[in-house]
């Protein structure tokens, strides 16, 4: 659903350099990763795992992973979704929709927001984000017409769609071209889903240009099975426990919050409120040197607990009464 | 007839003179709501926001700043 924001104030070479490289080898080819592979497909045949018409989900540093995370009605642990295309030589490189500001003459963010087709190499566009998962598409894709239609898209020069707006295809986000590709390969197409009923948050979206009433968040693509996971973190829990620590920021940003509880205009820049960011980086420490991957409800309840304490209580609204 | 110069400097202070307005809804949007109905803690750093907000924003690698 996001563009994939480029200049990040997260110092990521600093955080990056100082990771132990992980690597995956392939008929003499070698790709670097300066991430830690955190799962690897066991039931992935031998060889370079990677292929054309697999999808990428994905989470970058900084405020706007945060700020989409609250735009559906309902959470989705993943902002940003991509494609792989391999090229002739089996090379596989990640295609995905992105924009940036240039400065204009416009007196909204949108108007002022250029993007369209990104084309890099896998570690690359690894490298650029906090974790990341490789996911095979719906069976019986047939990648060869998933290609045809990346390579026919980005002919067109199709740009970046600031609204979010499914329903017309002459600019897309970044799910919109991912499911559009796939679809050209007899995958399904999901159902939109609303996007929120917070005051506050539709503000901002509109002043931001989404109009939509209802989007395809990333992580509501189909898909089969894991087939890798990329992260800063050393170890998947890790990973896991900032993604549950964003579900714990959607589950209290309920319809009477200010977006303003989270995030800033400081000076001239959106930023993460204090507690906000301190809650996001201890979350995953929580799970520092974990050797295997705890349960989903375990992780879920030190997460909640992690904010309770940083935020103060906040309990699970009680039930309606029937009637 | 003006020089490849001197278009290009007028085209940078038109550029420079764009100017992204942040409503005043937006403004009180991001606003940090006072404890307790801010869940994210005491809304200590309220103080901080809407009344100074500027006229201008970076947003991303986009430097926007008014001369008006």
């Amino acid at each position: 659903m996001s563009a994939a924001f480029r200049g990040q104030r997260v110092p990521r070479r600093a955080v990056l350099g100082a990771l132990a490289a992980g690597a995956v080898g392939c008929a003499g080819r070698t790709l670097e990763y300066t991430m830690h592979s955190v799962y690897d497909d066991p039931n992935a045949p031998k060889g370079l795992p990677f292929r054309t018409g697999q999808i990428l989900l994905s989470e970058a540093p900084g405020p706007y992973g945060i700020l989409f995370t609250l735009a559906p009605d309902r959470f989705f642990r993943f902002t940003h979704s991509a494609l792989i295309v391999s090229d002739e030589h089996g090379e596989p490189f990640v295609h995905d929709m992105s924009a940036e500001f240039k400065p204009t003459l416009a007196t909204a963010p949108a108007g002022s927001l250029f993007g369209g087709i990104r084309r890099m190499p896998l570690a690359d566009y690894v490298a650029l984000h906090l974790y990341i998962e490789v996911f095979e598409p719906p069976p019986n894709v047939d990648r060869d017409k998933v290609a045809a239609k990346v390579r026919e898209l980005m002919g067109e020069h199709v740009g970046f769609d600031s609204a979010w707006d499914f329903y017309d295809h002459r600019a897309m986000f970044c799910s919109e071209f991912v499911v559009t590709a796939l679809a050209a390969g007899g995958a399904p197409i999901p159902p939109l889903v609303p996007l929120t009923h917070n005051p506050s948050l539709r503000r901002v979206l509109t002043w931001f240009g989404v109009t939509a009433v209802e989007s395809l968040p990333a992580a509501a693509l189909p898909r089969e099975r894991r087939v890798a996971a990329f992260s800063i973190w050393p170890v998947r829990a890790m990973a896991e426990s900032y993604l549950e620590a964003k579900r714990e920021l959607y589950r209290r940003f309920t319809d009477d919050q200010n977006i303003g509880n989270l995030l800033e205009l400081e000076r001239y820049e959106v930023a993460l409120r204090p507690p906000v960011a301190e809650f996001l980086e201890r979350a995953p420490r929580l799970y520092e040197g974990a050797s295997t991957l705890p349960p989903e409800e375990e992780i879920r309840g030190r997460v909640r607990a992690l904010a309770d304490a940083i935020f103060g209580a906040f309990p699970e609204p009680a039930p309606r009464a029937p009637g | 007839m003006t020089s490849p110069v001197r278009c290009s400097l007028l085209a940078a202070a038109l550029f420079m003179t764009g100017c992204i307005k942040v409503p005043t809804a937006v403004k009180a949007s991001f606003c940090a709501q006072p404890a307790p109905k801010n869940h994210f803690g005491s809304g200590a750093a309220a103080g901080s926001c809407c009344t100074a907000a500027p006229h201008v924003v970076r947003f991303g690698s986009y430097t926007g700043e008014c001369r008006r």
